[in-house]
């Protein structure tokens, strides 16, 4: 619309300035048109006013001729006519045309020449015929009145008369031509009045759609004037609204006007700015300078700062001084003569203070310990730091750009995760502990951190990623709930240590002390047989005191004692514990069968106590079914070693299997024991990362399984194979 | 009518503390009806009148139990918690009887529902005061649902 608009608008626009100028020739014209006519009129008024006047002459000089041949025919005839004036006149004027005979033209009016110029040819030759005939005329009168009477007399007489009748004839002619002359030129003006009446009509048309058209292009250029005092007032509050101050100069740096906000930004108000010189609102070098750079760009007509914007400082009223963009354009360039200059000066000092602030968290950012990853809200990565690429091995340029959802480092498992995350709409923050994966294959314990970031309007602008390597913080954590967990087992311990103190420990004293009691009075009653009963109770009470503080003396050596490792043949260990039983084995009571076992890098005493207390058990609960029969017998599968003690005893319930281990836990009643031996014999294994456990069934004997790592006995062969 | 006979069942797997126990009850004149078992399962068997006790001649319901906390196989909780668990056994009183004075066994015994819960003293005159006193009220004086079996 608008483009086929445009070039009608242009046209339309020519052709009215067109009509334009030529309605304006129009009125010239007119103008022009009608003076002519009028000088044309006043022309022809009079030439017909000397014609009126050249009419009556010929008619008086007609009837002068007429009287002045009558009186002289009448003269001739002895008549003296009264009219002897006539003739006196008549003979006057023939006299001035013969005296003046040199221009025809002249026609003799009393005794004035009248000069009267005839208006065509015909007239004048006319006039000039009259004129001849009545010179002629006269003389022959003159030659009559004194020519003697005769034949000659009668011609001169008859040429006298012939001469007035072509003198009557010639002044008739005069008058008819002037006459015809003069109708002429009333026709003629009666036209030029008519075309002077249509010439006027028309002007006033025209001076009429003149007034119009003035009329229009007077209100046109009040309503141009309107809009430009308006658009200068919005301009004004433009200028005034301007959070920049603007400040024009003149060539010279004299301030010819200043927005508002000077007074915000400068501390000066507008009034004391105007006049001054424009240096004043900056520091030192460029307020001595100002003035020479203005001098210079007046002798050059050159100028750098123009259209360019620059950094520098400027000065307050108070004297301090801030950084500031200046940017300064010619006002009116093409006035060469007052040129004005417009500064435009926007205060960035909190501008600059941001950027250093960004300045400084980037640089903070960027020497961080942990990966910063920043993600457009598109999810495209837009941003990694060093420590980023420290951490993982991949560079920007293998990164950046890419959506977050294929992050190299991290798992699909992880990136899914943080993908629902993102798509939450309440998502605050996530937060998880995950793999990462280096460029190289390696692994790490990493915790990440994903945020959303929002724009100032509170839209979704993105995210940040913070990648942390916890390497070092998950194996310190597994060390302390290692030891927490020993600590714990070890506080559990010792509660059960308290409590046997409290109890087990106690218990044989209540014995001695009450059997004490009934000893004293069943010695004081005779009584023998209770007094045997009563000291074997005593006897019995302070073994088992005596044991018990043997074994748990033994138990907290476990612990804390420990002996030097060095390689221990288990045939060896498990032949010493046997030989403790060689009684009953020569008599026949324990059949032993000992398969292949190994040598292990460990602490002989220690391991010596394990298969002591094992093979001292099976002998302890399996004498009751007479022969004991063992097995012990080793066997290894990947990293594990596991021997194995087997009896054919009465076996354990499955119910107390994990009960058996613990600190003071007994099986049985008759039999004499603490209860302390298989907690040392586990306290031992786990000591050595192994584990200790019961397959059993009641009445099918007990098979007591040692897990214990391979490293024992490869730790061994890596010696020995060092020592070769 | 002289009032009947208390039985009173001891759960203890010290043997020589089971005699103090015994002759302090004796001497006492509480009761000579007096039944030992040594370990927690054999107490529950007692109670239940199965296994090695399956006849109810050689396992008369006791009117008290003395249960003893440190026992083989089940502990004395576990024997208290059957006790106080089983629909039938529940109104028989059980009183702890053990050298322990460490305050969680007294806490839990008694938040399975101990009737009593008394340390074993060292010294004797006070074992066998304490040993009087206890028969006296609960085999005694203190009326129970006495139920023959």
């Amino acid at each position: 619309m608008h483009t086929s608009a445009e070039p009608q608008r242009v046209l339309s626009g020519r052709l009215r300035r067109g009509i334009d100028s030529l309605l304006l020739l129009v009125p010239m014209v007119i103008v022009v048109g009608s003076l002519a006519a009028i000088v044309y009129t006043t022309g022809t008024l009079a030439e017909l006013r000397s014609n009126a006047r050249m009419i009556d002459v010929a008619g008086q000089q007609r009837m002068l001729c007429e009287q002045h041949t009558k009186q002289v025919l009448l003269a001739l005839n002895g008549i003296e006519a009264d009219h002897a004036t006539t003739r006196r006149e008549f003979h006057r004027r023939s006299a001035v045309l013969r005296e003046g005979g040199t221009i025809p033209r002249v026609w003799a009016e009393g005794d004035s020449v009248v000069l009267s110029p005839a208006p065509t040819r015909a007239v004048r030759d006319g006039v000039a015929r009259a004129e001849t005939l009545m010179i002629e005329l006269e003389s022959v009168a003159d030659a009559l009145t004194v020519a003697p009477p005769g034949a000659e007399k009668d011609a001169m007489v008859q040429r006298l008369l012939d001469l007035d009748a072509r003198l009557l004839a010639a002044t008739d002619d005069v008058v008819v031509k002037l006459e015809s002359h003069t109708s002429q030129r009333i026709d003629r003006l009666v036209r030029s009045a008519s075309a002077v009446g249509v010439l006027v009509v028309l002007l006033g048309v025209s001076l009429l759609w003149l007034l119009a058209r003035l009329r229009r292009l007077n209100l046109g250029l009040e309503h141009e004037v309107d809009r430009r005092r308006s658009s200068e007032a919005e301009l004004r509050s433009i200028l005034a609204s301007a959070l920049d101050p603007i400040v024009t100069i003149d060539a010279r740096g004299i301030i010819q006007s200043a927005s508002d906000s000077v007074e915000t930004v400068f501390g000066w108000t507008v009034d004391e700015l105007q006049g001054r010189n424009v240096s004043m609102l900056m520091p030192e070098p460029h307020e001595s300078r100002h003035d020479g750079y203005l001098a210079e760009y007046r002798r050059t007509g050159h100028a750098k700062m123009l259209g360019q914007t620059r950094e520098m400082r400027a000065r307050r009223h108070d004297g301090s001084t801030f950084p500031c963009e200046l940017r300064i354009n010619a006002v009116n360039a093409d006035r060469r003569e007052k040129p004005l200059f417009a500064g435009i000066i926007r205060d960035i000092s909190q501008r600059l203070e941001r950027e250093e602030h960004m300045r400084r968290l980037s640089r903070g950012i960027e020497s961080a310990g942990e990966a910063f990853i920043l993600a457009d809200a598109s999810g495209s990565i837009a941003y990694l730091n060093r420590a980023f690429v420290r951490l993982t091995g991949f560079d920007e340029n293998e990164v950046v750009g890419r959506p977050f959802s294929r992050l190299p480092c991290l798992s699909a498992t992880a990136l899914e995760a943080i993908d629902a995350w993102r798509t939450k709409p309440d998502s605050t923050k996530y937060s998880q502990d995950v793999t990462s994966t280096r460029k190289d294959g390696s692994t790490f314990r990493a915790a990440i951190t994903v945020a959303p970031e929002y724009d100032t309007n509170g839209g979704f602008d993105g995210f940040v990623a913070v990648l942390r390597d916890i390497s070092d913080l998950t194996a310190a954590q597994e060390l302390l709930e290692t030891t927490a967990r020993e600590l714990e087992a070890r506080n559990a311990e010792m509660e059960q240590f308290v409590y046997t103190v409290s109890h087990d420990l106690k218990s044989p004293l209540v014995t001695i002390r009450g059997f004490a009691g009934h000893l004293a009075k069943d010695v004081e009653a005779g009584n023998e047989k209770r007094i045997g009963e009563d000291i074997d109770a005593i006897r019995r009470a302070t073994h088992r005191m005596s044991d018990l503080i043997d074994d748990l003396l033994e138990l907290s050596r476990v612990g804390r004692v420990v002996g030097e490792p060095s390689c221990v043949d288990l045939r060896e260990v498990v032949d010493r514990s046997l030989s403790s039983f060689a009684d009953e084995a020569e008599q026949g009571n324990l059949v032993a069968e000992i398969g292949d076992l190994p040598c292990l890098l460990v602490d002989p005493t220690r391991i010596q106590q394990v298969f002591d207390n094992l093979v001292g058990n099976a002998m302890k609960y399996g004498a009751d079914a007479g022969v004991v029969r063992l097995k012990i017998e080793a066997t290894r599968v990947d990293d594990t070693i596991s021997v194995r003690v087997a009896d054919r005893g009465p076996g354990i319930d499955p119910a107390y299997h994990d009960k058996i281990f613990n600190l003071f836990a007994r099986l049985s009643t008759g039999t004499d024991g603490t209860g302390i031996g298989l907690a040392i014999c586990k306290r031992v294994v786990e000591h050595l990362n192994g584990r200790i456990c019961v397959e059993s069934e009641p009445g099918r004997g007990a098979t007591f399984r040692l897990d214990l790592p391979a490293s024992l006995a490869d730790a061994l062969e890596d010696d020995t194979a060092v020592a070769a | 009518m002289p009032p009947p006979v208390a039985h009173i069942l001891v759960v203890e797997d010290d043997i020589d503390h089971t005699t103090l126990i015994m002759r302090a009850l004796e001497e006492h004149g509480i009761t000579d009806s007096i039944a030992r078992v040594g370990d927690g399962e054999a107490a529950i068997d007692y109670l239940e009148q199965r296994n090695a006790y399956a006849d109810p001649q050689s396992a008369t319901r006791p009117h008290l139990v003395l249960l003893d906390l440190n026992l083989p196989k089940y502990s004395g909780l576990e024997v208290l918690r059957y006790i106080k668990t089983s629909s039938h056994l529940n109104t028989i009183p059980v009183v702890i009887l053990t050298t322990s004075d460490a305050e969680t066994d007294r806490l839990r015994a008694y938040d399975e529902h101990a009737n009593a819960y008394v340390t074993k003293p060292v010294d004797f005159d006070r074992f066998s005061a304490m040993i009087r006193d206890l028969g006296q009220f609960w085999a005694v004086w203190n009326v129970t649902q006495r139920i023959t079996p």
